[in-house]
Formats: C-alpha cells, structure tokens, sequence
C-alpha cells in the first residue's frame, strides 16, 4: 500500500517535474530590464514616476505574454541622484543583474556618466528625457526632444508671438542646460537680438536663493523691451524660483517664463496659483485629448492611484518599451545590435493623436506643443505642431552644423559632412 | 407718384436690415483670428468688434480673455457655456439665455495666448476705465501699465478725478505721470512730468526715462545745427569701430564702397587677355599685393572702380562727423529726462552700497557669535564643543517651528527669540549633563564626544524636517521701493540665523 502511493507519488512528482521543465525551455532565461532613475536626492521629485511607469509598462507587457515567450523581470535601483554613483550602477546592472535593456536617466550629467560604460559594455540604453544634443550614441535611444524639437520653437514661439525682445536664459549649472543655452544665443543672436538683451545665469541643483536673480531679470526690462525667461532650471530649484517670481509680483503676462524641465509632475508639488500662465514646451501634455492618452491616463490611474499625473518622459518611457519590445519580436532576441538593427524605422503611435519613428540617428519624429500653465497644475496646450525629426547635431553652431548622425547606413554617430569621415564611434564624455 | 412712393417705402424696408449684424455675424465673418489668434493679427479683429458698437462686445471680450467662450463644433457658433454634470450648458453671447446643452466633445474651448490676451485688455481699457467695479478697473489700469500707448493718456485723464479707491488713485496717478512723460506733446508739461519722476527708482520709471533717451547712430558732412545731439561718436573707439563707421558712410553715400576680394579676382578675370592683364603676365598675380596693383593700373584706365585704401578712409572718417542723436527732438525734454535718470541712478547705486554693507553686516555678525561663542566654552570650560554649529541649527529651526504655528511673522520672532535661548539652553544642560560632565579635563575625549552628538543631531534634524533648505519666512515687503527690504533682511537674519541649510 505505502509502495503503490509512495510510487504514484513518486510519478506524479516526476509528471509535474517534467511539464515544468518542458515549460520552462520555452524561456531559457528571463528577460531582464534594467531601471535607472533616482529614487532619492534632488532629481526624485522628476525621476521617481519614471520608475513607476516602467513598472507598469512591464506589469501590462507581462501580463499580455511577455516578450519571447519569457515574463519580464524589472531590475530597479537607485542612483541617488549622484552622477557617478549613475555609471557605478549601470555596471551593475550590466554586469551583476545582466539586464538586456536599460531605461533610465534624467540629467545630461548622469547620461555623460554612464555613456562610457554601456558603450564599453555593448549595453542599450533607453533615455526618454528632453536634452541639448551634440550627441548620437550608438548604445542609447533618445525618446525624449532633441533641441529643435523643444528649445528652438519655444523660442521662436516668444520671439514672434509673444513680441519678447530681451532674455534670460536662466539654467542649473550642468551641461544640458550650457549647452542648450550656446545654440540658443547663437539662435538669438542670428535673428538679430542684441548682445546685450540677452542675460545668461547659472545656478546649482537645489538653489534656493533666488531673490537677486528674479530682481535682475526685472531690471532687464528697464531699457523699455519686453524680458522673457527660457527656463533649463532642472530638479527642485524650480519650488524657490517660481515661489520668488510670485513673491516679486511678476505675473506671466509682465514676464513671459518658458520652462523646458517642468511638466505635470513638478507642479503636483508646487502651489499654482502663482504659476498661471506661464509656459512650458514639450512633445506631450497630460491634457491632450485623444483617445489614445485617455486610456493610457485610466492604465495610469489604475495602477498608481487616481491623483497621479503623467508627463512628457513617460510618454517617451511608453513609447521606448513599445518599441523595444516589438523590436525584439521582430529580432526574435534581446542581443543588443540585432535588437539596434530592428529599431530602425520602427513606428509606434504617440498618445497626442500621431505617430512617433525611430530615426536612423537613433532620434524620434515628435510633434511640438506649448502650453500654458492652469491653476490645476495642468496644461492649456496653445500650440501644436506635426511631427518634427529629431536633429543630434545643431545647424546653430558653427562646429556642429557639419555633423550628421546615421547608425544604419553610414554607421557613424558624428560624421562630417564636409569632410566625408567618420569622427569617432565613441561618444563625447 | 404712387410708384415714387411705393419704390421710397421698399427702399426702407431695405436699408435697416444690412445693418442688423450681430454680434455672433461679426465672429463669424473672421472665424481663423477668433478660433485661433495670434497676437500679430488679432487686432484688426478687435477693432472691428469695438467700431459696431454692440453692447455685447466688452462682455464678449472679457469672457474670450478669461477663456470663458466656446465654439460648437458641428456648427462653429460661439457661445459662452457652463459645466454641468455630463457636458455644457451653453448660453447666447447676445442675449445671455440658456440656448440648451451637449456633450463635453461638441465643444472646444477658445484658448487664447498670453499674447492675445495682452492685446484684448488694450482693447478693453477704454470700456473698463471707468467701470463701477474695482476688480474691472484695475484691470484696465493693469493693462495700460503692461503696454502703454499714446491714446490712452487722455482717457486716464478722465478717470482720475471721480476716483474712489485710494490705492487705485495712488496708481493712476503715477501711470499718467508716467504716460505724460513719454507721450505728452505739450513741452512744459512733459518736462514737469519728468521732473517727478527723479525720486523714484522703479523699473517701469527707468524704462520710461531710457525709452525717452533712446538715440539713433548718424553721420554726415558737419553736425547738424537743428537736431538734438546727445553725443559725439568717435570712430575706431568701443561705441563705433572704424569699419562700421565707413559703412554707415558707404550706406549713406558720402564715400565709395570697399571693393572685397572677390570682386577684385572677378575684375581680373575679366580682363584677362592674351594672359596678362593690364601688362602684367597672369603667373604673377598669384598675392594680394600684385592683384591689388594690377588691378590699380585697371582703375586708372576707369575700367573699374578704384580700391580704397587705408590713407582714403582716414581721410573719409576724419571729414565726416558722427553723432548720437536722440529720437526724441526737443532738447528740453531729453534734458530733464537726462537728469531725472542720473538722479534714479545714483538713487539706485546708493541704496545697493548700503543693501550691499548691510549683507556684509548681518553675515558677518551671525558668525562673530557662533566664534564668540565657541570661543567663550573653551575659554570658560576648556571643551571643544564640535556639536557647536549645530545648536545654532537647533535655533534657526526653533523659529521656523514657531513660524509653522503662528502665521503672523512678527508675533512669530517676537515668540521664537526666547524659545530659542530657552531650547538651546536645555539642550545644553542636558549636553553638559549626561556627557560632558564625566569628560572634564580630558580635551580628547570631550572632541570625540561632542563631534558623535554633532552628526547625531544632523541626521535627527535631516530625518525630522527633511533634506530640504527651509525658509524662514519674511515679512511681506513693499513693492516699488528697493529702500526698506534689505533693513529688514538684515533684522531677521540676524536675529534668528536662518540660513540652517548651512550646517548640514
């Protein structure tokens, strides 16, 4: 009697084994990816819905499936907003967790930081954040705007709408916002604004102090000119500059501020009653109404809670993965130049009524939209162009406007054009 | 006769209709600059609907500002609408009745940029000035502040005397102090209004003295005798360098153009035959200097303009007169607009060196105490108190507790003074107490001891109020003057350090 169960037992154990075994070789190994954003310090109050987006996208990915067969496995860790505690742990996850993808980053200075190992690693690197250009990485997906999706038409924006004819280009002091800020005075410059209407200045992350400078940018409208305000303040300087504006008195229609790193998130933080009417300038806001960002607001809200907001990097986050994904399909692997050499041309439709590609320069076609602050922490969109090609290498500089980018055919991320030759493979550090 | 008659009736009957448009007609008539404006085009728009008349046209306007007004989608008919619990009620723009109700997608809102806006409040100040309500009239002064122009200075003439608001009179009067003193065609007037103006240094009364004083670069044969002059130019200095000085000349026509290179090799080329030019073989002209002396013998011949060397545009510079002439032609006025704004400036420059030492004071004076004060406990007791920065932090984040529970600012220091020589004084004792008190005579270890209590009492600070720099806030200052905020910076810094994020 004992022997009979112990050996139906025995069989049943060795069934089950065997069905499981034979499940399991469909997913010879889990698909792992890879989150990088910090979850503490100045930058959490921008990167930590950007965690949980991807938590999501993974969380619905797996449940229609999973990608190759396997279910997806988020790695997530948390770079503290230390820029070369950034590249310390992309070499973790590449190395220790073997993450096939990583989507990650928000300053240009963590993405400088973590530029030399994913491209001595061969990792792929999915950044959905708005940055200044100047770089075309063979191992990064840039999904957030390139300068002449963001910056150039908000300016062209002031400069003909607006009739503003002196600036302050106020910005943290890191290269997103320096080198933005070159191509913008270059820009200014080449469309006739006078040297010394423009005011350029630099803060650190986390400045609180900004009492002389909000005075200053007034006192620039003393020689009788409209001043407006093109904002790369990144991070939670943003809380003391817009609370210093409103202390002042300076309304949105006396001093027009266009703000490039401020979008729905930063503002759930922010008392808005001050900020109305102010600007800000993106490829996608919480309050475009399509069908398409309906359902992704209900996805949203269903998962996060009913009073979170979404924003620009999770639209780009959203279409990242969607891509990724279906390049992977289209590959039938996770290894990172196949998975490159599917991207390209990859359509996938973006939440405000269009349809982003993935350009040969490793850049999306995005459309432009301004909007204008509410008194809800939303935005009023006021203007919205077609889709417009991401540009890695500016015309408004001089050394830049030679270059070009295309990874499929040329096989080059700084080609110069004049010289026909390839620069270099490796990015700038 | 009758035919007379009866043709004179129809003829009637004709006219009035053409003339019973709407306010929804005149919309429709421009729907692309109502639905989607620009700030460039929309005021011919405006002009329009303030020239019919219709008493509907400053509600319309102030509803479109406010962005108040929808379009219906299947019709593109305007209408004003109100929330309701599945869609909008919409409401006639002329009549103001209840028109019916649709779903939140058969409309759209009318979202007007802050451009636009800007030009529909110009457009409203003439209805708003003299509005009965104060919220309206401020908001037309508001829009005179934003933009000025030169017809609105007799309006707000108008609406001066039958004021009743004080603060809003204070207002009005200096912005037609100010008007007049840009816009005023009657001299003495005008001069008198920039009189006053030399006491006060805000940023809209130097935009309106430098805009005044605004000049134009001329040059010519001699200096004109009728025209305002602010200055004279010299060229080759950091106002006017020499090459821009010749071509302000070239442009005017009082001197020959420069010929570029190019234009010289052209030249040459040009006149190449037999493969010399002008006798000199072609092989040689391969520098400047050859090509330009070819080209000289090629000018002697008249064939081409002559080169312009640098004796020639000396000379040319030095004949000519450069001058700064300001726009504005009566001298009287620029005159006084000249003295009104040194007077601002030194104003300016004066109230920044005492802003300036004021600063220096306050900063220097909280770290005098925190060195007395070390210096006081290791004189006194012989310990080396490292958690020393930290009880000034504990005393900077008394006030700003105290602050969190009493809103009023000077209740609130008056409050937090003492409490925060009482707090620091019972962490001290307490301090002394449990530690220091077995430690005396052993410097070392008292270092040790106090450094440990110096990043305990961080970290407990960092986990109780956070990362974050806190302000202390101040009380609310006054605007338009620069005089009485850095006195009152000052006082409160020094009184309670609240610069905490220091210590960190």
């Amino acid at each position: 009697m004992t022997n009979k169960m112990t050996l139906t037992a025995l069989s049943a154990a060795t069934f089950l084994a065997g069905t499981g075994a034979a499940l399991a070789q469909d997913c010879a190994e889990p698909i792992r990816v890879g989150v990088l954003h910090s979850l503490s310090g100045s930058m959490a109050i921008s990167e930590t819905t950007l965690k949980d987006v991807m938590l999501m996208l993974i969380e619905t990915q797996n449940a229609a499936g999973g990608l190759l067969g396997c279910q997806i496995e988020p790695v997530v860790v948390d770079p503290a907003s230390d820029w070369p505690l950034f590249a310390e742990k992309a070499c973790e996850l590449l190395t220790v967790n073997e993450v096939d993808v990583i989507f990650g980053n928000w300053t240009s200075v963590s993405r400088k930081s973590v530029l030399p190992v994913i491209e001595e690693l061969n990792g792929l690197l999915f950044y959905p954040v708005q940055y200044e250009g100047e770089e075309s990485s063979r191992n990064v997906f840039y999904t957030g705007a390139a300068p002449n999706q963001q910056a150039i038409p908000a300016v062209d924006y002031f400069l003909e709408e607006l009739g503003v004819e002196s600036f302050a280009l106020l910005g943290t002091d890191y290269v997103y916002p320096r080198t933005t800020n070159n191509i913008l005075e270059a820009y200014l410059l080449a469309a006739g604004i006078p040297p010394e209407n423009i005011f350029v200045n630099y803060t650190p992350f986390g400045h609180s102090d900004w009492a002389t400078i909000v005075s200053d940018v007034v006192a620039l409208g003393a020689g009788g000119q409209q001043v407006g305000v093109i904002s790369t303040i990144n991070g939670d300087a943003n809380v003391g500059f817009y609370k210093e504006l409103a202390a002042q008195g300076v309304s949105a229609e006396d001093i027009p501020v266009v703000a490039f790193s401020v979008g729905e998130e930063e503002l759930s933080g922010l008392d808005t009653s001050e900020l109305v009417g102010h600007l800000a300038a993106w490829n996608y806001f919480m309050s475009a109404d399509t069908p398409e960002n309906a359902a992704f607001i209900e996805q949203w809200h269903a998962f996060a809670g009913p009073t979170r907001v979404t924003n620009d990097p999770m639209e780009a986050h959203y279409i990242g993965f969607n891509m990724w994904v279906n390049a992977v399909t289209a590959a039938g692997t996770t290894d990172v130049d196949a998975v490159r050499a599917a991207m390209y041309g990859q359509e996938f439709p973006n939440l405000t009524g269009g349809t982003a590609v993935m350009l040969p320069n490793h850049h999306l076609a995005k459309p432009v939209l301004i909007g204008e602050i509410r008194a809800d922490g939303q935005f009023d969109i006021i203007s919205q162009t077609g889709e417009v090609d991401g540009d890695a290498w500016t015309d408004f500089l001089p050394e830049s406007a030679v270059l070009t980018s295309d990874w499929k055919d040329l096989g080059c991320g700084m080609y110069n054009t004049e010289t026909a030759t390839c620069v270099q493979l490796t990015s700038n550090y | 006769m009758l035919r007379a008659i009866l043709l004179a009736f129809g003829l009637c009957l004709c006219v009035p209709v053409a003339q019973a448009q709407t306010l929804q007609d005149l919309l429709q008539a421009d729907l692309e600059a109502i639905a989607d404006p620009s700030r460039r085009t929309v005021g011919e728009v405006l002009d329009v609907l303030v020239a019919s008349g219709l008493p509907e046209v400053p509600v319309f306007l102030e509803r479109w500002r406010e962005k108040l007004v929808f379009q219906r989608a299947a019709d593109g008919l305007f209408f004003y609408a109100v929330e309701t619990d599945d869609g909008y009620s919409l409401i006639d723009i002329t009549t103001g009745a209840e028109v019916g109700t649709v779903g939140p997608r058969d409309v759209t809102a009318l979202l007007p940029n802050a451009g636009v806006r800007g030009v529909i409040g110009t457009a409203l100040i003439e209805f708003q000035l003299m509005d009965p309500d104060l919220v309206r009239r401020t908001a037309a002064v508001d829009a005179i502040a934003r933009s000025p122009e030169p017809e609105m200075l007799e309006p707000l003439r108008g609406a001066i005397p039958d004021e009743s608001d004080p603060d809003l009179l204070t207002r009005k009067i200096r912005l037609e102090r100010l008007l007049s003193a840009r816009f005023e065609t009657d001299s003495a007037t005008r001069v008198a209004a920039l009189q006053t103006l030399a006491t006060d240094m805000s940023v809209d009364v130097r935009a309106v003295l430098n805009t005044v004083l605004s000049t134009d670069m001329r040059a010519g044969p001699a200096l004109p005798d009728d025209a305002n002059i602010a200055g004279l130019v010299t060229p080759g200095s950091n106002a006017l360098s020499r090459e821009a000085a010749y071509q302000m000349l070239v442009e005017a026509e009082l001197a020959p153009a420069l010929i570029p290179v190019d234009a010289i090799k052209a030249a040459l080329i040009a006149a190449v035959t037999d493969g010399q030019v002008g006798g000199v073989p072609v092989a040689t002209l391969d520098t400047d200097a050859a090509r330009a002396a070819a080209y000289e013998t090629l000018a002697a011949t008249g064939a081409v303009p002559p080169l312009v060397t640098d004796t020639d545009i000396d000379a040319s510079l030095a004949a000519h007169a450069f001058w700064l002439e300001y726009r504005e032609a009566d001298a009287a006025v620029t005159d006084a607009a000249a003295l009104a704004l040194a007077s601002v400036g030194t104003r300016v420059a004066a109230y920044q060196v005492a802003d300036l030492t004021l600063d220096a004071l306050s900063l220097a004076s909280i770290y005098f105490l925190a060195a007395i004060g070390l210096a006081i406990t290791f004189g006194v007791m012989g310990v080396i108190n490292m958690a020393h920065g930290e009880f000034i932090m504990m005393g900077a984040y008394t006030g700003y507790v105290v602050q969190l529970f009493i809103p009023d600012y000077t209740i609130s220091l008056i409050v937090a003074l003492p409490l925060a020589f009482a707090v620091t004084f019972g962490a001290g004792v307490s301090m002394e107490r449990l530690v220091i008190r077995h430690l005396y005579h052993r410097p070392l270890e008292t270092l040790l001891a106090t450094f440990g209590i110096s990043i305990a009492l961080q970290q407990l600070a960092k986990n109780i109020f956070g990362t974050q720099a806190r302000r202390r806030a101040r009380s609310p200052r006054p605007t338009g003057s620069a005089g009485h905020g850095p006195i009152m910076t000052c006082w409160g810094s020094a009184i309670s350090a609240s610069r905490s994020s220091c210590w960190r």
